[in-house]
């Protein structure tokens, strides 16, 4: 009996070709998405277990109050000066190590590398279990030693035999190579979380390396959360998040200085295995838990799209079911049927689906450097799971209303039994459509937020400016001046600038201030810029009163010990320290907070007010902020060529300049641009994916409307017919045709525009800076799907309208 | 071996209220081959119907093989139905997607029978009608007098005592015709009942009895001597 039913499935599949290729390209497609969804999600999820120490090792992350303002509602590290604490404090603990990653111009011999080194405490090799080529887990025991992986022995000496050989760091710190690990696979938070994607595990040297060529102090520090710099904790077997939340709580609570608790309200335990999706919670949108919604959304629009096409062509096999019920099947054996033959259906496309993954995850690995496997013996459980539900689904309804006629009914295969399940399919097309016109609205407004969030960069010069970096190094700090007169040379340089810190680079520093000396309870935070007198001009930021820094005034410029300064202040600033117009600020003075036994108080006088600008764009509220004239603090110039002479020209002028003044350090520059589409790429990244998403549940949803407008339209051939003999003309035709279908479609939108409203507020409500016209924006999203579905539906309207009446009625 | 005692059915709409069969008594006995003739809507369909227990009265009593089946749900009806009848249909009621040899598998899927055993009914009874040569093509591979012994064999594979045809002629041409109705004679002498509704007085004469109906009512019936 049971070969039966698959014969009649396989040749009821050969006969009706055209709903046999929609249903299952639906399903495919559908299937396809859903899968790799959760896989990449259960990939990004399951990072780092092959570690031996996995199952006991734990990071902590630093939560941040949400009255800083600082963007982000995590850091995935802690503060440094809590590694030794946590060590002396928590007796069970077995191993912390703290990493701190600084990039650094690594000589070999003649040849030199700019390199991302990890600083770390020696205990990380008791943490992880590398494989060691050379040396072993002793490696960083030596202060002076470094552990590298394969790739980087090769890139940097060519071979991985090369313990003991010398590398120097910034031409004065020499240190030699104490291991090299086997290259670490792709699945590790080291190589391929968010951000460790753009500087993958190479160099490890130990902290005490960074103490001899930075100062850094072995303590660790209470003032520097840098993303990335993870703090490592092993415990004793067994130990769970809970009791070791509760360890550094206790931590916490002891050690951590009362004007940090503002900022970092507590530290977030999580285990090694959280490691890799720890940035996706600190960036505060649920973006994994996003991506499988989306991917299960986009299957539920494919189960549906079969649903609806098989209860509509379910219609036209009423006549077999009559004759089975005729013949003696029960309800049931029938039921069993039509179901074996939709998980038919539904494994016939899970197999091409398993295909199309196949080549998609090796594109996707290949694009992404990731290591994404089909690992068979393993999910096979899942997806005969899949299979099955997704079959029994798709077909639950069909087979319930085609087995539900009596058999006299059923045998006349009358028109009634057609317009069966009407009510139905009305349902489940408006379904379809409040997830497709859903995810349409959200990419319509992501499109128009994210234009709003890059073009608030166009009020910098941004494709004019070329930054060098690495000008905080002392030697190359004496030499600012002639580089600035050199550069100056080149032809079309309007502006060289020196500065702490350049527009949209996501790093802040900031102090306590207040408008009265002494008066802590009115202390607020200010961001501070470290600027030369050249920085507002190079990047067009006007002043709304007031003047410029100069160097020719003597309290223009920081210095340590002098106790006056002159700077130039935000409107923010200005509206916090409670000053009125910004013409009427200039000259007022605000004081600091220092500690009392380092030095006294510093008063600031404002002699220039810039506008409220999203220095850091993105999704950052503007704060308060101040600009300083600190020769000392600066890191980058800010080289900008005028429009009309050639970026390439100059930037090959500015390299030979570099080489000849700073022939030691290679020159590091990258466009302004680029850093602005550093800040971008994230949110482009959900943007294409949120609009390769609903294209796909728009594009499934078109085609379920077709195949159904298709089939509806043939079973009103007669009527149609007769319409057209007693006098309608074509258009009356297609207009009630497209009527038909528009009304569940239509009715779709007042569910699904509500709904992306609220949900696009979501992802709106990160950004300080919103889309206005978000309501417009949501409702275009429905006059365009109804089209889209008008469009569908006229198709078959036409050319059934325009067929000759004669035979429309012969029809039957 | 069927037993009508006054039996009606009657279709209620919301507003029209139409009597299909009216009160009538009808007794065949095993061995029969009654035909059923009468004008459209006379209510030989529902007769029909009625004793393939595809539906159920609204009055009156229906016995068959000495068991009263007029309230018995529809899970019990399709037992009985499918040990003890066969229909053969005007239009054939052949199932497009399966060959001949499936189509007639199809009657015995759904009884307790071995795959070797139905194989093996399902090959003899293609024999019989001469169709063996076919079993492997599709019905619509074939034309309308073979497609109608597809069906006879059908509805007899099953060893079934009963056969209800519903105008079993009406779309074949003479000759088909003919053929199908010497089909049936046959199969009635070696034992079957045969309750056939033909619009064909000639195609009647085949029958033993003949019972005519009009509006719901037994007109007459004619008894014929045996051939």
């Amino acid at each position: 009996m049971f070969a039966n039913y698959l014969i009649i499935a396989w040749r009821q599949l050969l006969k009706n070709k055209l709903y046999a290729a929609i249903n299952i390209i639906g399903l495919v497609t559908g299937l396809s998405i859903y899968l790799f969804g959760t896989l990449l999600v259960e990939y990004e999820e399951s990072h780092d277990q092959f570690f031996a120490n996995a199952e006991r090792t734990f990071t902590a992350a630093s939560v941040f109050s949400p009255a800083a303002g600082v963007g982000v509602s995590m850091n995935d590290g802690i503060f440094t000066a809590f590694g030794p604490l946590i060590k002396s404090d928590v007796p069970e603990i077995e191993a912390v190590a703290r990493t701190v990653r600084r990039e650094y111009l690594v000589s070999v011999d003649d040849r030199q590398f700019y390199e991302h080194i990890r600083f770390a405490d020696p205990d990380l090799l008791k943490i992880f279990d590398f494989d060691y080529i050379v040396g072993d887990a002793q490696a960083l025991d030596d202060p002076a030693g470094v552990l590298m992986t394969e790739q980087s022995a090769n890139k940097l000496f060519g071979s991985t035999q090369v313990l003991g050989k010398t590398l120097t760091l910034d031409h004065d710190t020499p240190l030699h190579v104490a291991a090299v690990i086997a290259e670490l696979p792709p699945n590790t938070h080291l190589m391929s979380s968010l951000f460790n994607a753009q500087f993958p595990f190479g160099l490890v040297a130990p902290l005490q390396a960074l103490h001899r060529a930075a100062d850094y102090e072995l303590e660790g520090n209470w003032n520097n959360l840098s993303m990335g710099d993870m703090t490592y904790m092993l415990f004793p077997a067994g130990s769970t998040v809970d009791q070791v939340q509760s360890r550094l709580d206790g931590v916490y609570d002891a050690h951590m200085p009362e004007n940090n608790r503002r900022l970092v309200t507590g530290l977030s335990v999580r285990t090694l295995g959280q490691a890799n999706t720890i940035l996706y919670d600190t960036v505060g949108m649920p973006i994994l838990s996003s991506l499988k919604v989306l991917a299960l959304m986009v299957l539920i629009v494919a189960i549906v799209n079969y649903t609806n096409l098989a209860t509509a062509q379910s219609l036209a096999r009423t006549r077999e079911v009559g004759l089975r019920k005729t013949l003696g099947a029960t309800r049931k054996q029938l039921l069993v049927q039509f179901l074996v033959e939709s998980v038919c259906v539904a494994a016939i496309s899970m197999l091409i689906a398993l295909a199309v993954l196949e080549i998609g995850v090796q594109l996707f690995n290949g694009a992404t450097g990731r290591g994404l496997a089909l690992d068979y013996l393993d999910i096979l459980p899942w997806l005969i799971g899949t299979t099955v539900l997704v079959g029994l689904i798709a077909g639950a309804y069909p087979a319930y209303l085609i087995t539900g006629a009596t058999p006299i009914t059923a045998l006349r295969g009358s028109a009634t039994a057609r317009t069966g399940g009407g009510l139905f399919r009305n349902l489940m097309l408006g379904l379809q459509f409040t997830i497709s016109v859903f995810m349409l609205a959200m990419v319509i407004v992501v499109y128009f937020q994210n234009q709003k969030v890059e073009a608030s960069g166009d009020m910098y010069p941004r494709s004019q400016i070329l930054t060098l970096h690495r000008l905080g190094l002392e030697s190359i700090r004496q030499r600012q001046q002639t580089l600035r007169n050199e550069l100056l040379n080149v032809p079309g340089v309007s502006h060289v600038s020196y500065s702490s810190q350049i527009p949209f680079e996501q790093s802040q520093s900031e102090f306590g201030v207040g408008a009265v000396q002494g008066d802590t309870a009115g202390e607020f935070p200010l961001m501070q810029i470290d600027i030369d007198e050249h920085f507002l001009s190079a990047y067009d930021i006007p002043l709304l009163a007031g003047r410029d820094v100069s160097r020719d005034i003597a309290n223009d410029t920081r210095r340590d010990g002098a106790l006056e300064l002159n700077v130039i202040v935000n409107e923010t600033a200005l509206a916090r320290l409670g000053f009125g117009s910004a013409a009427a600020s200039v000259g007022l003075n605000f004081y600091d907070f220092p500690d009392p036994d380092v030095r006294g108080v510093r008063t600031y006088t404002i002699v220039g007010v810039v506008p409220d600008q999203n220095f850091q764009g993105f999704h950052n509220e503007i704060k308060p902020m101040v600009f300083i004239m600190d020769p000392e603090e600066f890191r980058i110039a800010s080289v900008r060529v005028e429009a009309g002479y050639s970026m390439i020209r100059a930037v090959s002028q500015i390299e030979s300049i570099w080489e000849t003044l700073v022939p030691e350090y290679p020159m590091q520059s990258r466009f302004l641009d680029e850093t602005f589409e550093d800040v971008f790429f994230v949110l482009r990244l959900m943007q294409q994916a949120l609009a390769g998403f609903s294209g796909v549940a728009l594009l499934l949803s078109a085609i379920g409307l077709f195949g159904l407008a298709a089939f509806m339209a043939e079973g009103r051939t007669r009527e149609i017919g007769l319409r057209k003999v007693m006098g309608a003309n074509i258009s009356q035709i297609v207009r009630l045709l497209i009527w038909q279908f528009s009304r569940p479609v239509m009715w779709s939108l007042l569910l699904a525009l509500p709904l992306a409203y609220f949900a696009s507020n979501i992802y709106l409500n990160f950004f300080a800076d919103r889309i206005e016209a978000q309501a417009p924006i949501v409702a275009i999203a429905g006059i365009l799907a109804v089209l889209f579905a008008w469009v569908i539906v006229a198709v078959h309207a036409i050319r059934i309208a325009r067929a000759n009446p004669i035979h429309a009625l012969r029809y039957e | 071996m069927i037993k009508l005692n006054n039996l009606s059915k009657i279709y209620r709409t919301d507003e029209v209220e139409t009597v299909a069969l009216d009160n009538i008594s009808i007794d065949i006995d095993t061995g029969e081959f009654v035909a059923v003739m009468g004008p459209s809507g006379c209510g030989k369909s529902t007769l029909l119907n009625i004793v393939g227990m595809l539906d159920t009265p609204s009055q009156g009593q229906y016995v068959f093989q000495g068991e009263d089946v007029s309230d018995y749900g529809e899970a019990r009806l399709s037992d009985i139905r499918k040990r003890n009848i066969g229909f053969i249909f005007q239009s054939f009621n052949l199932i497009d997607e399966l060959t001949v040899a499936e189509n007639i598998e199809l009657a015995l899927l759904y009884h307790d029978i071995a795959v070797s055993e139905r194989r093996d009914r399902v090959a003899s009874i293609m024999d019989k009608v001469g169709i063996a040569h076919r079993a492997k093509h599709l019905p619509t591979q074939l034309s309308g007098g073979q497609q109608q012994r597809v069906a006879v064999a059908r509805a007899v594979v099953g060893h079934q005592g009963l056969i209800l045809a519903d105008e079993p002629t009406g779309n074949l041409d003479s000759a088909h015709g003919q053929e199908v109705m010497e089909m049936l004679q046959g199969l009635n002498e070696e034992g079957t009942t045969i309750v056939m509704v033909t619009h064909s007085p000639a195609h009647a004469d085949y029958a033993r009895r003949t019972i005519n109906l009009f509006d719901g009512h037994v007109v007459t019936e004619d008894l014929r001597a045996a051939v």
